[in-house]
């Protein structure tokens, strides 16, 4: 097709310097330079390829608590099947309590500056104490025949070194003996540890990464070989578990997997409660009674009862035992099959846990199952754990509890759900879809925070939720960009951790699924995103290319801005002016010719049309437009249109063009209200291309039959625009907080 | 049961916290502009409402319950004296008063107005924030606008005052 339009050759200035050229930095490029080359591993469409592989490590264990002097002891025996196209000469394994060692790297690489004032409890930790002694102390690594195997620790990593290679789709066995001191998490920090209750001189654990763990060998990383510094959580294989744990015998413990020897480990009558909750979908039925707790609680059993579990395709395995637990359980039916939700509390958390825990976590499971897969693990288990938010396959600890006058205030009541939806929502993300934590915080932590949003929003629309909607995350981005950096980025590098890795994906996906995409178009996507990669190992490129290959819609630009930038939203009204049609031709037009085609050139009549800033404006045009003022108009519709023609003509009585700005880099939609003089509005959205040409204004003509009174951008705060003050016309003051306030 | 949680470093936090889903990052965010037809500087602070709680807690030995049913008529009283004392600006070298207008919570965030009144003109802003250092290594993020020269500041234990010249 030919252009309509012929441009003159451009006369320049010979006098200016002439500029230099460019690259290509065009906003809608596609992300060639960003993205890994995909490959037989990997697929263009997002999809594991044709040669996609994942190792295998299955572990049989034996643990023992020491409840007196707070120690884990362990044996394990750990099949590791190779099944990479690779030959390998030594296996990594993943040592992280040693990230609690006395001479840990973690506390050397600390930004330290003197505190100029410190509680006497602070000076004397810091500065006087002896600090926690932990980190595995390891016995012994041994091969399948009882042959002790050559090993290198590196910090949190130990090396096992294979006389032969472990040759590709074969297996090995080999054995490690441990233990470890286990660490007062609310003294000493940590994901796991025990929680003191001074009152009755008990211990509630929550154990996690309590065994040497394989590190996952894939075709992205090779080995993943980061060390745990902390911030960057875990990469981890999937294997099937067979554990036994040896405890106090009047501890109550819950663990990752399926209980094999339920009738050893309960009383009769807890047995019985256990199979009521096993068919009843209503509320939770309590197994271990407050008043059976309580009494425990009072004494310290030297004997001892083995707890046994086996749990399949699982990436880790998590512990929670004391003495002091109640125990819920009911029974959750998701579209296919039903699930187990239960909850362990002491009485201190009580009657807030009762009432909410198992519930939130029955909701959770039916609320992430519809928007991914039908959760396949049997049971998901929430933990009372103060000060705790942390997840394992199948368990996890949440925080909140009455205070010590039993007052639950709403922030405690919704911020203990919260958690509770967060932490067993992760067993989507990234116990299933098992995304490389240690890399990438955002795989996991920003998907589950929009999944957590999604899922308090269908518990209740006033369900007050601190990350997803978009206006909530522009005092973040808004922010200097000395404290910015791009969601791209790795784990340990992140100066604000909850809104880089947590608000700021989540708000994407809640813009693109609210604003961009559409519902229908963004589920599809993100459902075949996880369905995808569910027991596989999937990397931002899978889910970026997943998005736009289910879902026909480009979003390269969406993810250059959004992932791989700090570029943030401005988009402002620049300009609006309003026309007048005209007969006459106003000076600034009259030479105008109009061509038409290749070749042929109007000569008029013309209908004109006046801006009302323009000195040639005559007074009788100023007013709404009527076509039978304007005769040229009037005639032509005579001549040309029938009576039926005529009648479908729709009649606009005001024009106005109306400029754009873009004072942010972030581009977005143009979303446009229109209030018109009697209060009714109109809403117009142009989609995110009309920036395409890397322009940075556009504007647009609006043809109304209403006077348009008022013209307001991202009415309903859609987009994170960070500066409202140009997003109206006229301009509107934005309310501001201290004149209410009288200041 | 009281928290136990003193002077800790940041390492440590970020250990015990990073996979939580709520907060636990002891940063408040505050914007500070100079309004020229007021003649005033408005600062906005946005505070986690938890720590505010219980530094108020410790320092008046009492609970306050900010921002729920049973929060105490005088908590703007006691918040007042508590950021009389861990807060000051001088202009130009000058100490101001800064005028505690109100308090507003949003979800966990207690957003606190402030106004500095009868400014001229800013050529140089000092800042002190010690607000909740007593408990945490909080840090604070000051942004601020003078009339359109906009610069950032980020105050922590170690560096309690910061200068920024306009």
């Amino acid at each position: 097709m030919l252009p309509a339009v012929v441009f003159a050759q451009e006369t320049k200035n010979t006098d200016k310097k002439r500029e230099p050229g460019k690259y290509d930095t065009n906003k809608f490029s596609q992300m060639y330079d960003l993205l890994a080359t995909p490959n037989m591993f990997r697929t263009a469409s997002g999809a594991p390829g044709p040669a996609y592989y994942q190792q295998q490590a299955d572990y049989k264990m034996d643990i023992e608590l020491d409840d007196k002097n707070t120690k884990v002891y362990g044996t394990e025996t750990i099949t590791y099947h190779n099944n990479s196209p690779e030959n390998l000469e030594y296996l990594w394994v993943q040592l992280d309590q040693n990230q609690k060692e006395r001479n840990s790297k973690s506390t050397l690489v600390e930004n330290q500056k003197m505190e100029k004032a410190m509680t006497p409890a602070g000076f004397l930790k810091k500065f006087m104490e002896e600090s926690f002694d932990g980190g595995f102390v390891i016995e012994y690594v041994k091969d399948a025949k009882g042959k002790p195997m050559k090993y290198t620790i590196n910090q949190t990593m130990m090396r096992i070194d294979l006389d032969t290679p472990l040759k590709s789709k074969e297996k090995i066995s080999f054995s490690i003996k441990w233990w470890y001191n286990i660490n007062n998490y609310r003294v000493d920090g940590g994901r796991s540890g025990y929680e003191h209750f001074e009152k009755d001189g008990n211990n509630l654990y929550v154990i996690a990464q309590f065994y040497p763990r394989m590190a996952v060998y894939n075709d992205v990383e090779g080995w993943q070989n980061m060390q745990f510094w902390g911030a960057g959580e875990f990469a981890l294989p999937f294997g099937n578990f067979d554990v036994n744990i040896t405890v106090p015998a009047d501890h109550v413990l819950e663990a990752t997997g399926d209980l094999m020897n339920r009738k050893e480990v309960f009383t009769a009558e807890q047995l019985k409660r256990y199979q009521l909750a096993e068919k009843t979908y209503d509320k939770p039925v309590v197994v271990v009674t407050q008043e059976e707790a309580e009494a425990a609680s009072k004494g310290f059993s030297d004997k001892k009862k083995t707890w046994k579990f086996s749990a399949k395709n699982v990436r880790d395995f998590g512990i929670s035992t004391s003495r002091k637990f109640i125990y819920d359980a009911m029974a959750v039916k998701l579209s296919e099959k039903s699930v187990m939700a239960i909850s362990l509390y002491p009485p201190e958390a009580n009657p807030l846990w009762g009432e909410y825990s198992t519930k939130t976590v029955a909701h959770t499971l039916r609320s992430y199952s519809s928007h991914t897969f039908d959760y396949p693990y049997p049971k998901a288990i929430s933990i009372s754990a103060e000060d705790q938010g942390m997840e394992y396959p199948m368990i996890c600890w949440n925080y909140g509890r009455p205070d010590e006058n039993g007052f639950i205030s709403e922030r405690i009541k919704y911020g203990m759900q919260s958690v509770i939806i967060h932490e067993v929502g992760h067993n989507f993300f990234p116990m299933i879809v098992n995304s490389d934590e240690r890399q990438w915080t955002w795989m996991d932590e920003g998907l589950n925070t929009f999944m957590q949003y999604m899922a308090e929003q269908e518990l209740s629309s006033s369900y007050p939720s601190q990350r997803g909607p978009a206006a909530k995350i522009v005092p973040y981005m808004s922010g200097s960009q000395d404290f910015l950096e791009p969601i791209m980025s790795n784990s340990e590098s992140l100066q604000q951790f909850g809104a880089n890795a947590y608000a700021k994906p989540a708000t994407g996906l809640n813009i693109l699924r609210e604003t961009i995409m559409g519902r229908e178009l963004f589920d599809y996507a993100f459902k075949t995103y996880a369905n995808r990669w569910k027991f596989k190992h999937p990397t931002p490129e899978d889910f970026f290319r997943t998005m736009e290959d289910a879902s026909a819609v480009d979003l390269d630009w969406f993810w250059r801005g959004w992932f791989y930038s700090t570029d943030y939203v401005d988009i402002g009204i620049q300009d609006v002016k309003e026309y007048y049609v005209s007969s006459e031709a106003p000076k600034e037009t009259k030479d105008v010719t109009i061509r038409r085609g290749r070749f042929n050139k109007e000569d008029g009549p013309f209908v004109y049309m006046v801006s009302g800033d323009s000195k040639d404006l005559n007074k009788k045009n100023m007013k709404s437009f009527d076509v039978n003022d304007i005769k040229v108009l009037a005639d032509f519709i005579q001549e040309k249109y029938t009576q039926e023609e005529r009648s479908k003509l729709k009649s606009p009585k005001y024009f106005y063009e109306v400029a754009f700005d873009k004072p942010g880099g972030m581009l977005m939609p143009i979303l446009v209200q229109l209030t018109y003089d009697d209060g009714s509005t109109e809403d117009y959205n142009f989609p995110v291309q009309i920036w395409r040409k890397g322009n940075q204004t556009v504007s647009r003509v609006f043809a109304t039959e209403k006077k348009v009174a008022k013209i307001k951008l991202d009415p309903k705060l859609q987009t994170a625009d960070i500066d409202l003050e140009n997003n109206s016309w006229p301009k509107e003051k934005i309310k501001s907080k201290f004149d209410e306030l009288g200041g | 049961m009281k928290k136990i949680i003193q002077t800790i470093s940041l390492l440590f936090l970020f250990v015990i916290l990073t996979s939580v889903s709520l907060h636990k990052f002891y940063v408040s965010v505050n914007q500070l502009d100079y309004v020229p037809q007021k003649k005033a500087i408005e600062i906005t602070s946005r505070l986690f409402i938890d720590d505010i709680d219980l530094a108020l807690e410790k320092k008046f030995n009492k609970k306050i319950y900010l921002g729920t049913s049973k929060e105490l008529k005088e908590s703007k009283d006691y918040l007042q004296k508590y950021f009389q004392e861990k807060f000051s600006i001088k202009v130009d070298d000058q100490e101001k008063e800064i005028h505690f207008l109100g308090k507003e919570v949003e979800d966990n965030v207690l957003i606190c107005y402030f106004t500095i009144k009868n400014i001229e003109k800013v050529s140089s802003l000092e800042i002190k924030d010690t607000i909740l250092m007593e408990l945490y290594d909080q840090q604070h993020i000051f942004h601020t606008n003078i009339a359109g020269n906009k610069q950032s500041l980020l105050l922590t234990s170690g560096k309690m005052r910061g200068v920024l010249n306009y």
